[in-house]
This record gives structure tokens, sequence and C-alpha cells, in this order.
């Protein structure tokens, strides 16, 4: 375990002194969470002035998405749709992008740039390697999904609490998802992120594939916007215990692709 | 056999391609051993297999009498040097080196002496914290040097080390590595193109061609390998058609060469002790008149040329 911090702290070393990778890792989650606030402002101030309209939508709305709303006035209701409907998904995109970017160099990039061979020859195990290469997206991109949250914390506050008695967000279902939704979510993507650049043949191709791992989110998304699937008390641990099924089967994909010659070789 | 390094029928194949082909190598202790051999030969290959990058798919493989199992055990016993040594630019030379002791299980004090010695062998003091991305070619040879002296490593593998250096670089690093001072110590087996520098350092070599060893031996005596003919010249006072002809007519001499303006004939013979006395006797009996007879062994590139041609030329192996 040692050695995989000491490849993860020299990793950390270079993506700060990479101007452009850190510039993106800082700029995003601003944007991310910016972009959430924004809608959930104009959203609610939208149906502030059109009460009749959130009559409306409340009566279109599938029931599963009113549970939990109950003793909430109609605008209490529409007022927190948005952040139930698509907040969590949207906000996996976070840890999503930013391993993306760190994670597509990972092998692709040190064969690229030659350094791999030498990284291979030194005495690593493979599991001290693949834990290596893990740990460089994985903490940074789980700190910054936190902060990222705590910051939406703050601005949803802002935004909705003048409409409440008490604060409503987070609720229990967005502090569970953070506290293990995100890292069981992240590891995972991290673990193919890692399977993808052992197999590719440069961070370009790496890159694109990446977007594969895209498709989950979105399919999140579209179960939980036409709410045949909800984050909920009752399918959080469900959605885990996937997630960490998951995540163990990457992790032994990862250290069958780290056979040494398999790397070298692409 | 107990050598150092040590290598016996080892196959390779990646995909359709056999890389190594029954490969038998062995280096003694403290011997800097050459591999010479065409593109494609297998000399990258061998140096894989041994660094523990890659597994060989049959074949006995030791080093220092310990097999390759498990390869970050043995990866200790070896620094190897590949023959495009990337660098972690963004790093400087001391978080460079201070990583890789890290990852050889250099203590922090271990670690800070080492680096401090070796930069100052290889006249890199100055450079210590400067960013490798700043770096030629030259000192970037260098820095991937010291790494893999880091550990002190018994055995060192060299894959062209000084391919692409120019020539003064390329003689440091030769001096460096080469250096009665190190070289008492390591064993080394270096792949090279470079003939010259395979004549100038190395104790013994072995031609590889299609993933297997042609012929090996002591560098000055590569030459001398059975079958391998020296080439001998004849200088005459006279050079006549007729003379040439008896030379041709001798059995046991290749081709026969002739320099009117130097007035010589020359031919290349395996067995010069049985085939030279017969070559003088016939051509003082057609009435020769000998000035002297020279004889030169192979060189180590004309020994490598020609055993290097005729593999090539032989059946490609087997492919699929």
């Amino acid at each position: 375990m040692s050695k995989a911090w000491i490849i993860a702290a020299k990793e950390w070393k270079e993506i700060l002194r990479d101007f452009y990778v850190l510039g993106i890792l800082v700029l995003l989650p601003p944007v991310m969470v910016g972009t959430l606030l924004l809608l959930i402002y104009f959203y609610l101030t939208f149906f502030l002035h059109n009460l009749d309209m959130a009559k409306t939508l409340l009566s279109s709305m599938p029931v599963a998405y009113l549970q939990g709303l109950a003793g909430y006035t109609d605008i209490q209701k529409v007022a927190v749709l948005p952040i139930k409907i698509i907040g969590i998904p949207f906000f996996l995109l976070i840890p999503l992008l930013i391993s993306g970017i760190v994670t597509a160099d990972s092998f692709a990039g040190e064969r690229e740039r030659n350094t791999l061979e030498t990284l291979l020859a030194a005495p690593l195990r493979e599991h001290e390697l693949l834990l290596g290469k893990v740990l460089t997206p994985f903490l940074p991109a789980l700190a910054i999904t936190w902060i990222s949250f705590a910051f939406l914390t703050a601005g949803v506050s802002r935004i909705l609490n003048p409409h409440f008695l008490s604060p409503v967000f987070p609720d229990r279902v967005w502090i569970l998802s953070m506290l293990v939704l995100v890292p069981l979510f992240l590891a995972g993507t991290v673990l193919g992120e890692i399977l993808i650049s052992s197999r590719a043949s440069s961070v370009k191709s790496a890159s694109a594939l990446n977007m594969l791992l895209s498709f989950p989110v979105l399919a999140a998304m579209l179960l939980q916007s036409t709410g045949f699937v909800l984050f909920s008390d009752r399918t959080l641990p469900w959605i885990a215990l996937a997630l960490a099924t998951v995540d163990a089967w990457l992790f032994r994909a990862g250290l069958l692709a780290i056979r040494r010659g398999d790397l070298l070789v692409r | 056999m107990n050598g150092m390094i040590r290598m016996r029928d080892v196959h390779k194949r990646f995909g359709s391609h056999k890389a190594l082909d029954g490969l038998c190598l062995e280096v003694p202790e403290g011997k800097v051993f050459g591999l010479i051999g065409p593109n494609g030969a297998g000399k990258t290959t061998t140096i894989r297999i041994l660094s523990g990058l890659v597994r060989a798919d049959r074949g006995e493989v030791s080093l220092n009498g310990f097999g390759l199992d498990p390869p970050h055990r043995i990866r200790r016993l070896v620094g190897a040097l590949v023959e495009q040594p990337g660098l972690y630019t963004k790093l400087t030379l001391l978080e460079y080196l201070s990583f890789f002791a890290r990852l050889y299980d250099l203590t922090g004090s271990q670690a800070e002496a080492r680096i401090r010695e070796l930069l100052e062998l290889l006249d890199l003091t100055e450079l210590g914290k400067e960013r490798l991305q700043g770096f030629s070619l030259g000192m970037k040879q260098k820095a991937a040097l010291a790494r893999i002296l880091l550990h002190d490593p018994p055995i060192l593998l060299l894959d062209e080390p000084t391919s692409g250096l120019d020539p003064l670089i390329t003689r440091r690093v030769r001096d460096f590595l080469f250096a009665p001072r190190e070289r008492a110590k390591k064993t080394v087996l270096v792949s090279t193109h470079n003939l010259d520098e395979a004549r100038r350092v190395c104790d013994e070599v072995a031609v590889i061609c299609w993933g297997r060893i042609v012929a090996s031996g002591p560098v000055g005596q590569l030459g001398e390998i059975p079958g391998q003919a020296c080439r001998v010249t004849v200088r005459l006072r006279e050079v006549h058609p007729r003379l040439r002809a008896v030379l041709e007519g001798t059995p046991g001499l290749g081709e026969v060469e002739e320099d009117a303006a130097a007035r010589t004939l020359s031919y290349r013979t395996p067995e010069p002790e049985r085939v030279n006395p017969k070559v003088v006797e016939r051509l003082v009996g057609a009435g020769a008149a000998i000035i002297g007879v020279s004889l030169e062994k192979a060189s180590l590139e004309e020994a490598y040329l020609r055993l290097a041609t005729a593999e090539l030329s032989s059946d490609e192996p087997q492919k699929g």
C-alpha cells in the first residue's frame, strides 16, 4: 500500500504542475454546481410567478416523485422537485468528468511518453501499481465532489430556505449518496477508465472511450426523470450493493490487465 | 552452467510473431556481454524478459540462480535501461530519483546519499533542482543511468544505451558505464547495433537472429569461431590471370579477388593453416614471385555481417 501512495504522490505532483489539467479541475466544479443552482433558481422563480402552472405540473408528475413531500405546499413541492429529480445523477457527472481527465493519461500516457517500461521495471506488486493508479484520480475527485456538495448545499439553502420553515437540503438520501454512492461510483469509474487506458493505444483514444462511461450516468438521469428508479432510502442500498459488486469485478479485471507484457505491447 | 544471467531454450511469441525461438544464453558474473543483431532479432524481448517486464512462454530463465517468479523480487537485482528512457519531465531530477529510490525501498538517508554520489559521478549535481523537461538527450540518458544505479544492482541490462547520442556524450556514457570501477562489480548484458561499441566494451558477444543465438564467444575471437573465414592476401611482383586461375582451382577457398593496382590476390578461408601452404606451393609452382602473405582474422563487423546475412537469407522462422 505504501508504494501505491508513492506513485499517487508523484502523479499529484505532476498534475499540480500541469497548468491546463489543474485549470480544468479547478473550473469544472463551480461550473457544474453553478449550472445546477441556476436551474433551481430560474425554475423556482418561474413557478412562483405561475402558480397555476405549478399545480398543473404537480398533477402530471409520477406519484413516486411526490412521496415524502406530504405536508408541503404546492410551491414547496415544486421547489424541491429539480433537486429531487435530476440532482443526484447530475451531480455524479462531477466525479465522472474529473476522474476522466486524470485517468485517461494513466497507462496510455505513460506508454506514449515511454515512462511505462521504467515504472514496470521497478519492484512493484501488481496490486500496488493498480492502487497507485486508482488513488491518483480517486482522492482528488472525491475531495472536489464533496467540496462541490458543500457549495451546492450552501447555494440550495440560500435559494430554498426562505420558502420553508426548516432546512430541506441536504436530506438523508443526498447525504447517504455523497458518503456511500459517490465513493463506490467513483471507484468503479476510475477502475473502468484505468482498464480503458491500459488497453488504449493513445491518450486520445482513451479519452474518447471514456465517454462510454457517461452512459450509466445518463441512464440514471433518464430512469430518475421518468420515475422508473428513484434515489431513495429503499433503492440506495441496492444501488450501492450493485456498485460494490461491479467495483470488485473491475478491480480483479484491472489486476489481470496489468500483466506486464500486455501493458507494454499495444 | 552457473552464469549470473542464464536463459535456456526460451521461447516467446507476440501473436503470430515468434520473438524468441529457443534462445540460450549464459553470462558469467562480472562480465560485460554484448548482444548484437539486426532489428527484430529479439534483443529487446530478451532484455524485457530478464527485467521481468515480459513473461517467457517457455524455457528456463534465472538471475543469480533465482527464477523470475515473483518478478517484483527479481527486479531488485536488475537495473534496466531501455532504449528510449522516458522521464517524468514535470519532476526535477532530484524528485525523479527520489521517487525511484523509494520504490526500491531505499530509506530517506540512503536515498539522499546515493543520489548525491550518483549525481557527482555523472556530473549532474548542478542540475538536481532542474525539471527534466529542459534536459538534452544526453542529460536525459545520464539521468536514466543514475536511476538504474540507485539500488546498486549486481546486474545491468542495457538496451542500446548510447542510441541517438552524439559521439561526445556516447563516449562519456560508455566511460561511466564500463569504467573499471563499475565494471568490476557488475554483470552487464548490453544490446547494441554499434559493433565498435561492442568491440570496445564487451568481454563476450553473441549474435542473435530470428530469436536465437547464432554465434557467441570472446569478443576478440568471434572471427575465429569455427566456420568463420579469415581473409588472406597474397602480394605478388606481378598479377597474372594464370595465377588467379591457380587460386580459383584450389579447393577450400572462397571467392578470389584481384587488386591490380596493389598487385594482390586475396581470398577467404576458414582453415588458413591447412590451405595457405598449399596455395603458396601452387603459386610458386605456377611461377609466381610472392612478396608477402598476410592473414587477417575476420573483424567483429565482418563476422557479424556474415552471420546475420546468412541467417536472414535463410528461411524465415515459421509464423502463426
